[in-house]
């Protein structure tokens, strides 16, 4: 064989190892870690880090790293340091088992993340079988109601939490809004998110009318058919309110092709439960105003150890945090919390028995793991943000409103 | 009669984004044989481009098409590259090589997009006026709805006189339709191939600049719409300009129709479609059968 031959035989392989290096160094996919030593105890952290989602499980772990870092400088937990141990999403309910087993194999017992409720949900009958405890910023209702497993504590605030969020803020400062349409995404979480805001909004606002509802996929990246979809619903009947749930790239999609459909004239208020600073930062100086409902908002909690957990994601990440990052710092808290309690044991029915009912001081407050069905009682944020093209990060978000716990949390649906 | 505009000005819109990628992805196949993943690189490299040119600024009008079509040109120059180093040793090769090398070229430019960008999402911002709606017939069209169907039009209609009115177009049939005859002919098969190349990368690059402004800019972006550019292009005829543009149009204004009165239906019906139509004819719609075939 000449060299000519051997050279174009080789440079399409080359090619081929020289791009799954560079990937592999542009992914945020971290090699899984070694087992523990003595002197460390490890956490894993199960998050997007590729994909069109890899942005939120960058919040996750940054936030997760500042929480691990301020523990570990306060002493750490019995003089043992923590540890992150990362494993990649993928938002894939097959990958989040995987990932769940392979931290297992590593001797982790206690893991955090899980940006999708689908993938929580997958890695119930694991956590169950390898007797793990895993916290989790998936809010789907059925988690903490119908299929409830004391294995699994819910950080971010439940779906039926922002829902009566958003209601509870529309019944005070918007209730002359009577009609609302709502656009959402196309899976279960979606659906039951949209199902949960119409009983909600109902008995918060008596005499309000719910109008057309639109669900785009979740992955679709062009949604303009289905914001025409929503405008198209503004007619004679014309609804004075939008509601959103939409989140990452989906909301940014939404984002953007509303304001360029001029969806935003035609409705007096636009509510986006789960929308926050990152959807409405990708989309920049374009935002049209709009009232995100969420878990967190670095300027609403006005204690110390809030400003100093956004003071130093600042300074590391040259960022402010957002709800990712306080659900991961809040997870991390808890957990030292209860590794504190146990003796340092990890081991799930010790970790479950400290969890249930703890009760700690968080960035947001002092916050409690009911007993019941682990569902974390936390307050619950409304934050108005717009365009502003003078704003580093092309957005202005200067109006906000705490909704406290008591006004949030729907009473317990598991019987124990 | 508003609805049909509305949905007829959504289908052009995003059909003539699709068209773009598709249409250099039917000419890169229809001349050179190679079926290329990078294409969806290509197509995010525009959208990252245009990003940075911007430079976080609100564009005007003017300075908005400037940065999209310098982007596109920064686009080719990384083709012009990409054709030199890997595309030239792929043509007398099997498919399959085509294939895997494409699709590692494809990591790599989202890999590098990765480490240049970060995973966190970009923005291009640009002045409403480039955005607004207009109110045509009783319909609310947006006027960047508008200008992404002038711009696909106008790709279609240049690309179709180049094909057959220019002496390029000439030497270009001839290569795809016997490449070792076009050689003995006198015909600079290299220089075709190369050009060939670099004008579809354009077109993906062009693309991408025009999507910055629609989706989320992230490294995810490199397979947004390449499925549906590869349906688009089987669909229209392996080698057809018009029949990616027309495959692209109507199958993005059946999306579209289908969104707003039966939405449980519009999530496959581009594929629902596309096999319905190579169940009829094989060869695609404007696309030839091969001898013996």
């Amino acid at each position: 064989m000449n060299p000519k031959t051997i050279m174009r035989s080789i440079s399409p392989l080359a090619v081929v190892a020289l791009a799954l290096a560079v990937a592999a160094c542009g992914s945020n996919s971290v090699s899984p870690g070694r087992e523990q030593g003595s002197g460390t105890i490890s956490i894993g952290i199960i998050t997007p880090t590729s994909g069109a989602d890899a942005i939120l499980g960058k919040y996750v772990v940054d936030g997760a790293t500042i929480a691990v870092d301020q523990i570990n400088h306060s002493g750490g937990v019995g003089g043992k340091k923590l540890k992150l141990v990362v494993e990649d999403e993928k938002l894939d309910p097959v990958q989040s088992v995987k990932d769940m087993r392979d931290l297992n194999a590593q001797g982790i017992n206690v893991v955090y993340g899980f940006a999708s409720s689908a993938d929580c949900l997958a890695a119930q009958p694991v956590a169950k079988q390898l007797d793990m405890v895993y916290l989790g910023s998936c809010n789907d209702n059925s988690l903490v109601s119908t299929k409830f497993d004391p294995h699994f504590f819910q950080v971010a605030a439940s779906l039926d939490s922002l829902t009566n969020a958003a209601s509870a803020f529309i019944k005070s400062d918007y209730r002359d809004v009577k009609n609302w349409d709502m656009y959402s995404l196309d899976y279960v979480t979606g659906h039951s998110q949209v199902d949960a805001f119409k009983t909600s909004l109902a008995k918060a606002v008596p005499g309000v009318q719910l109008g057309k509802e639109t669900y785009a996929p979740l992955d679709a990246t062009d949604v303009r058919s289905y914001v025409g979809s929503i405008k198209n619903a503004a007619g004679p009947a014309k609804a004075d309110g939008l509601y959103v749930f939409a989140y990452g790239a989906a909301d940014i999609a939404f984002l953007k092709q509303a304001a360029q459909a001029d969806v935003y004239p035609g409705y007096a208020e636009v509510v986006n439960v789960a929308g926050d600073v990152v959807s409405d930062e990708g989309v920049g100086a374009q935002l049209q105003p709009t009232w995100n409902v969420y878990d967190y908002f670095y300027k609403a909690y006005d204690n110390p150890l809030n400003q100093a957990f956004a003071a130093a994601f600042a300074k590391t990440y040259k960022s402010e945090p957002v709800a990712w990052s306080a659900q991961a710092d809040i997870a991390m808290t808890s957990i030292a919390q209860a590794l504190k309690k146990t003796g340092g044991s990890s081991s799930a029915n010790k970790m479950i028995s400290a969890l249930e009912g703890l009760s700690f001081d968080s960035i947001k407050g002092q916050v409690t793991f009911r007993p019941s069905d682990h569902v974390l009682e936390q307050s619950v944020v409304a934050y108005h943000c717009q365009g502003d093209a003078k704003s580093s990060t092309g957005i202005a978000c200067n109006h906000w409103q705490v909704i406290p716990a008591s006004e949030v949390l729907p009473p317990s649906q598991v019987q124990r | 009669m508003s609805d049909l505009l509305g949905w007829i000005a959504n289908g052009f819109a995003q059909g003539s984004m699709i068209f773009l990628i598709a249409s250099g992805l039917t000419l890169i196949f229809g001349v050179m044989r190679v079926l290329t993943f990078a294409h969806g690189g290509f197509f995010m490299l525009g959208a990252y481009l245009a990003h940075q040119l911007a430079g976080g600024a609100v564009l005007s009008g003017p300075k908005f098409w400037a940065v999209i079509v310098c982007g596109a040109l920064g686009v080719g120059v990384v083709g012009i590259a990409a054709e030199v180093v890997l595309f030239r040793r792929l043509y007398a090769l099997p498919q399959l090589y085509s294939l895997l090398a494409t699709y590692a070229l494809l990591l790599l430019l989202q890999g590098v997009a990765t480490l240049i960008w970060g995973v966190g999402t970009v923005s291009l911002s640009v002045s409403t006026r480039v955005t607004h709606s207009v109110s045509v017939a009783g319909a609310s069209i947006s006027l960047y709805s508008i200008s992404l169907a002038v711009i696909g039009i106008a790709v279609a209609l240049m690309l179709s006189l180049l094909v057959y009115r220019t002496s390029f177009g000439t030497s270009l049939r001839a290569t795809a339709a016997d490449r070792q005859m076009a050689s003995v002919l006198g015909i600079n098969v290299k220089f075709v191939f190369s050009v060939t190349f670099v004008l579809g990368v354009l077109l993906a690059g062009l693309g991408g600049g025009l999507a910055a402004q629609v989706y989320a800019i992230t490294p995810d972006l490199a397979v947004a719409q390449l499925i549906q550019a590869f349906a688009v292009v089987v669909i229209g005829g392996l080698g057809s300009v018009w029949g990616a543009y027309v495959a692209a149009i109507a199958l993005s204004t059946l999306d579209a129709y289908l969104v707003t009165q039966y939405q449980h239906l519009a999530t496959f019906s581009f594929f629902a479609a596309m096999a319905f139509i190579l169940l009829l004819r094989p060869q695609g719609l404007f696309g030839r059968r091969e001898a013996g075939a």
